[in-house]
């Protein structure tokens, strides 16, 4: 076989590394100093470098560099725009004796001839320069034939397509990165305005001032003590500080009526929750449920609640954990017609009503999440911040809410022990 | 001497290549490379040999490579890596 047949046989099986390596998905810096690699040793080149062209700074910055010394300068300026114009008009090697005209290699000559580079490589990739490679003399010292220069073209071919994919992956990380930025900035927007709304409702009702908003908030504690991600527990926040937004369309009279309100005037209000599912329906909400939360809040797990009197599997798990809240909140708040329920009063109206107006494992989550915080387990103060710290710690109430949780889970083991007031015997 | 193993690719070039380079760096002036074991060398095998050839001319140090076979020495005639070393 001729030498030359040889050499082609040599150069297309580097060809062939070369394209392999390039589509594996190495370390792009590794890649490119891998193909630089297969280019020297597919021609017996000495010396070499590719390097990566910079949009910003007009620069070619060294990724892979073989044998050109400390002293070669690891990147290299395009200044003029004649230049750049002048690379980026296609892939041709460029003899760096033959080219000393453009300011580029006057600059740059006394480091190019000390480290005897004698081709020049423009990557040109749809019409854009990505990059360049840096060519020294080959070990036979014979100069470069055309069909080799050819294979050099072929082959930087490949290492241009990689450069241009990995710019327009940095290019898409760049743009997810703003998007991520622009969509946290929305999301904070979206849950400035929906609290913005919560104090408009509970502006209209001087009585229950603050109601939405601790709603929305005691919802987030039972999402939480559910376990739910953190985007589910944002979203059952939304949806308690949402829940009442039908009592903007209610009378104001009605709602800061001083005295139990008559049918008529019930009737009235308890349109509320279909208004206010009419209201949020059409908005985007980042979760989903939130309009089904504010119209089934006043559903009842035994049928009797409104608007549409549905039973436990029928009433969304959100409206669920809303309706709980709600209740909850009513019940620890001072409104016109009656005062607050001592703590202990309405954990017994929590367990005596799960199964009929509440789901039994809210009513366990929550009341679980109580006991973590007044027995130190959970160091956030959620509860006392929302209920005072004296309401809070009224005597008994650890003690209430440990008999209650073991009653409410009688088939689970006897985690609940009410150590202080019965010694170490398990509370059956 | 570093003696290369039967196949000089990436892995065993590097290899090799940190061998010769620790003995140039330590002051040897002539540096023996013995493939008695190798069959074939690929393309980065190749540069990374050219990289040891340089690396010792810059330092003033002689390369002998030793007991190549035929098909190698026909692929390092090609090349001009012969030009560089004396075979042995």
């Amino acid at each position: 076989m001729a030498e030359h047949d040889h050499k082609l046989i040599h150069a297309f099986g580097a060809l062939a590394d070369l394209g392999q390596e390039i589509t594996n998905k190495n370390n792009f810096q590794e890649t490119i100093r891998t193909s630089l690699h297969l280019i020297s040793g597919a021609l017996g080149i000495m010396r070499g470098a590719v390097a990566r062209y910079s949009r910003f700074g007009h620069e070619l910055n060294m990724i892979a560099v073989r044998g050109l010394g400390d002293d070669f300068p690891l990147s290299l300026s395009l200044t003029t725009e004649d230049e750049r114009q002048f690379l980026s008009n296609g892939m041709s090697p460029i003899e760096i004796s033959q080219a000393k005209v453009l300011p580029f290699f006057q600059i740059y000559d006394a480091s190019f001839e000390k480290r005897r580079l004698e081709l020049f490589i423009p990557l040109v990739v749809r019409e854009e320069i990505v990059g360049a490679i840096f060519l020294g003399e080959k070990a036979t010292n014979e100069p470069y034939t055309n069909y080799e220069k050819e294979i050099v073209c072929a082959m930087g071919h490949h290492i241009g397509v990689a450069i241009a994919q990995r710019n327009l992956m940095a290019e898409i990380e760049r743009h997810a990165e703003e998007n991520r930025k622009m969509f946290d900035k929305m999301r904070s927007t979206y849950h400035d305005t929906v609290k913005a709304f919560a104090a408009a409702i509970d502006c209209k009702d001087k009585y229950t001032e603050g109601h939405s908003v601790r709603v929305g908030r005691f919802s987030e504690i039972i999402a939480s003590e559910l376990g739910w991600s953190s985007e589910e527990v944002e979203g059952a926040a939304v949806a308690g500080y949402l829940h009442d937004v039908g009592k903007l369309t209610v009378e104001r009279k009605i709602i800061n009526a001083p005295y139990r309100i008559n049918a008529k005037e019930s009737a009235e209000l308890n349109k509320h929750p279909a208004v206010g599912y009419e209201i949020l329906l059409p908005i985007h909400h980042p979760f989903t449920e939130v309009p089904l939360a504010a119209k089934y809040h006043h559903e009842r797990l035994d049928g009797r609640g409104y608007p549409d009197g549905l039973f436990d599997r029928e009433i969304p798990f959100i409206a669920k954990v809303v309706n709980l809240a709600d209740s909850f909140d009513a019940m620890t708040t001072d409104r016109p017609y009656k005062a607050r329920r001592p703590a202990k009063e309405v954990v017994e109206d929590l367990q005596r009503n799960a199964g009929k107006q509440f789901a039994p494992e809210l009513v366990t989550s929550f009341l679980g999440g109580m006991l973590k915080e007044l027995t130190g387990e959970d160091r956030n103060k959620r509860f006392r911040r929302l209920l005072g710290r004296e309401y809070m710690e009224a005597d008994g109430i650890v003690d209430k809410l440990r008999f209650t949780l073991n009653e409410m889970a009688p088939t689970t083991p006897m985690t609940y022990v009410a150590a202080a007031a019965i010694g170490n015997r398990q509370v059956h | 001497m570093v003696f290369a193993g039967e196949y000089i690719n990436k892995l065993s070039g590097e290899q090799i290549e940190y061998e010769c380079k620790r003995r140039l760096e330590a002051g040897c002036k002539e540096l023996t490379v013995n493939f008695s074991q190798t069959e074939i060398i690929n393309s980065i095998g190749i540069s990374i040999l050219l990289g040891v050839i340089d690396t010792a001319s810059d330092k003033g140090a002689s390369i002998v490579f030793s007991d190549v076979n035929k098909d190698t020495v026909e692929l390092f005639n090609m090349l001009g890596v012969s030009k560089h070393v004396t075979l042995a």
